[in-house]
């Protein structure tokens, strides 16, 4: 053997790593200085990713956002895109959305993608606090603003994370209006609430009880039933016994919203106003006549604002009405929550989107929502009260008119 | 508790009980029989529950009447499930054959899910026809005239079940497989088809549930596994292959549904479960049980 080619061999490899080591470091030293922001001036538009729900269980509830989507940055390109002041230049938008399948590891899975693959330039959530949760691990790994729609449980804000917000208030709010309602109208002094067990539906149940006490209601019965019940004769009974004036439901899939009302139509639960939290179309399809003058809720309200004039035909561009999908409410929200953090921000430097974004101070639908986030990231959008009417949501807001519109359903199935 | 709301609480367990017991004993016929758990027995339910909605959906004609029309493509179904998948397991060891049959069904189960699932792509996730028939008010009890149309429909199929079973030769022939597989083959009976018949029928009363399921609440995909745990519950309560076992455990947990569900709904749907552990201190047959 020959050393001494060996020896040769030897410097020869190590004069490749020491040259290899050197282009790297080279390589370094000439992108810091440039940084993202550098890096931006080479990108030609504005990648938004994030999951929807096009199967599983809130499919049906989730169904045309994708095209809303679509709809926002048709509008937004249409004007010209959005200015960013750094780059001197307005850029286009462009939405990514995945099918999330209603399941939280699918959700995950596809905002790493999102991140990792379509190099997205920032967040926007999944429906749910239930799959927002899994989602969000994704801004934390990928150091990405993440823009919550349809989330705020508790369970969100327990865990510090800087690079979320929600543009929701939390759940202990949702029916604060309704509250105020019933306080204007009159005529009613005993409620009786009922939640399906979920951690969303609980809070938002408690907060109406707590809102109702405030005003000097009385809550006569209060109760949480299994997320999957089908026989709510029982409970039904026991709400009889208490002969409450209203009896409120909170539960955000269909089905126990359906099964409760038909199993009250059946057993003469009367009482004088029914109030289901939610009620998309499957479930006044499902009650069919007995669903008129139930009360209910919309991420919306009357109005002729530039926002509602904007929501309403974004709803129309996307194939809906917006009372068919309340929750689009909140869709049109985050939208305006984008555009407005990037333009402030004026760079796609997430560091700089990401305090934008939690410096929201966005004054919409003439002033009637001012969306702000506190120090957890919670914001200040709750629903207004509608009742159904026609089949359709009929809003019971600005009070004034909401006292007129609204009639009592007086057992009226 | 007064008097109103007693009778209030046990008709309504009773009549809860019956649903579930006709789902049950098909469940129990197709174990009896067999010696198979069939645990897609609470898809074919919901499969039947999905093509009820979608022929409501499109003819708008009677939703019972379509429970009627769609059941004898159950009976096909159920034989052609035994003859494709279950039949070929017969000839192996026993254990082998048992956990086969319980992984080819689980397997079967979460097929039919995921099908259902796909076929409601772009559509409501939760299926429901809105029927509704006025409810009898008798004092101050209420008696929802829907239950009653279908717990009267529930007592003539189970007492048709066991008319055919106690009165027809194709129907001792099941009782006789039942009882002695191999006595009944050496005395000419043809226990593979008698199998077959059985996983019929049983899919059949599965479907007829599911029907009414979807008249009474509502179907999803995901709602067959849990439903068959309850039928599996309701027949080992009642004793494994006895059909007044069956119908007697079904009535208790569905009382046991109601009284629990109107102090703590919260526990209502777990009852099931203690009321089973029970019964199985007491009774470790089931109540009928051999």
């Amino acid at each position: 053997m020959n050393t001494h080619d060996t020896h040769d061999r030897g410097r020869h490899v190590l004069g490749r790593r020491k040259f290899l080591s050197l282009a790297a470091a080279s390589a370094g030293l000439v992108t810091i200085p440039l940084g993202r922001g550098a890096l931006g001036q080479m990108k030609n538009e504005i990648v938004i990713g994030g999951t929807l729900s096009k199967s599983g269980r809130f499919q049906g509830i989730t169904k045309p956002f994708g095209a809303l989507a679509e709809a926002w940055a048709a509008q937004v390109n249409a004007r010209g895109g959005i200015y960013l002041k750094d780059l001197g230049k307005a850029l286009p938008i462009r939405v990514v959305i995945y099918d999330d399948q209603t399941s939280p590891p699918t959700a995950l899975k596809f905002y790493e993608r999102l991140a990792a693959v379509d190099k997205v330039d920032l967040f926007i959530g999944p429906f749910s606090s239930f799959l927002t949760n899994a989602a969000l691990q994704a801004s934390v790994t990928h150091n990405l603003p993440f823009f919550m729609v349809e989330a705020s449980d508790s369970v969100l804000f327990e865990t510090a994370n800087r690079w979320r917000t929600t543009p929701l208030a939390p759940a202990q709010w949702e029916y604060k209006r309704h509250a105020e309602f019933y306080a204007r109208k009159g005529g009613v002094k005993t409620f009786a609430l009922l939640s399906r067990d979920n951690l969303h539906e609980n809070q938002a149940m408690e907060g109406f009880g707590d809102w109702l006490k405030k005003a000097g209601f009385q809550i006569v019965y209060q109760n949480i039933v299994p997320k999957d019940i089908k026989d709510f004769s029982s409970v039904i009974f026991a709400i009889k016994q208490k002969n409450p004036d209203v009896v409120f439901i909170e539960a955000l899939p269909p089905p126990m919203s359906i099964g409760f009302l038909k199993q009250a139509r059946e057993l003469g639960l009367n009482p004088k106003d029914m109030v289901v939290g939610h009620m998309p179309v499957p479930v006044i399809k499902a009650m069919g006549r007995s669903a008129e003058n139930i009360v209910s809720s919309m991420y919306s309200f009357d109005g002729d604002t530039v926002d509602h004039k904007e929501y309403f035909a974004l709803c129309k561009k996307a194939g809906f009405e917006p009372w068919q999908f309340s929750e689009s409410g909140i869709r049109y929200v985050t939208y305006k929550r984008i555009e407005d953090a990037l333009r402030r921000a004026g760079t796609l430097d997430p560091e700089a989107v990401r305090k934008a974004m939690w410096d929201t101070n966005l004054s919409m639908y003439g002033g009637e929502l001012v969306v702000k986030h506190d120090q957890q990231g919670y914001g200040t959008l709750h629903p207004w009260p509608t009742q159904i009417k026609g089949g359709k949501h009929v809003s019971l807001w600005p009070l004034d008119k909401g006292v007129k519109v609204h009639e009592f359903k007086a057992g009226r199935w | 508790m007064d008097a109103t709301i007693l009778a209030q609480l046990i008709i309504n367990g009773v009549l809860l009980g019956g649903v579930y017991a006709l789902a049950a004993c098909g469940l129990s016929l197709i174990f009896g029989v067999s010696g198979v758990l069939n645990l897609a027995h609470g898809e074919f339910l919901m499969v039947s529950g999905f093509l009820v909605y979608v022929l409501y959906e499109t003819l708008a004609w009677n939703p019972f009447l379509l429970v009627a029309i769609v059941t004898p493509v159950f009976f096909l179904a159920g034989y052609l499930f035994e003859k494709g998948l279950i039949k070929p397991l017969a000839g192996r060891k026993e254990h082998v054959r048992l956990a086969s049959a319980v992984l080819v069904t689980l397997g079967a189960a979460l097929i039919l899910e995921d099908a259902a699932d796909f076929a409601s792509q772009g559509t409501q996730y939760e299926k429901s026809v809105d029927l509704f028939l006025p409810t009898l008010v008798i004092g101050n009890v209420y008696l929802p005239r829907l239950k009653l149309v279908m717990f009267a429909l529930v007592l003539a199929l189970i007492v048709g079940l066991y008319l055919f079973l106690k009165r027809t030769f194709l129907g001792l022939a099941v009782q006789s497989v039942t009882q002695n597989r191999r006595g009944a083959l050496l005395n000419g009976v043809n226990t593979e088809r008698i199998n077959a018949i059985a996983f019929g029928i049983g899919t059949v009363l599965a479907a007829v549930a599911g029907g009414f399921e979807v008249i009474n609440s509502y179907v999803a995909p995901n709602i067959g596994l849990p439903l068959t745990l309850k039928y599996l519950c309701i027949i080992v309560m009642g004793g494994l292959g006895s059909f007044l076992g069956v119908a007697l455990g079904a009535i208790i947990i569905g009382l046991g549904e109601s009284f629990v569900g109107f102090y703590q709904p919260a526990w209502g749907q777990t009852v099931a479960f203690l009321l089973l552990v029970l019964v199985l201190l007491i009774r470790p047959r089931g109540l009928f049980g051999k």
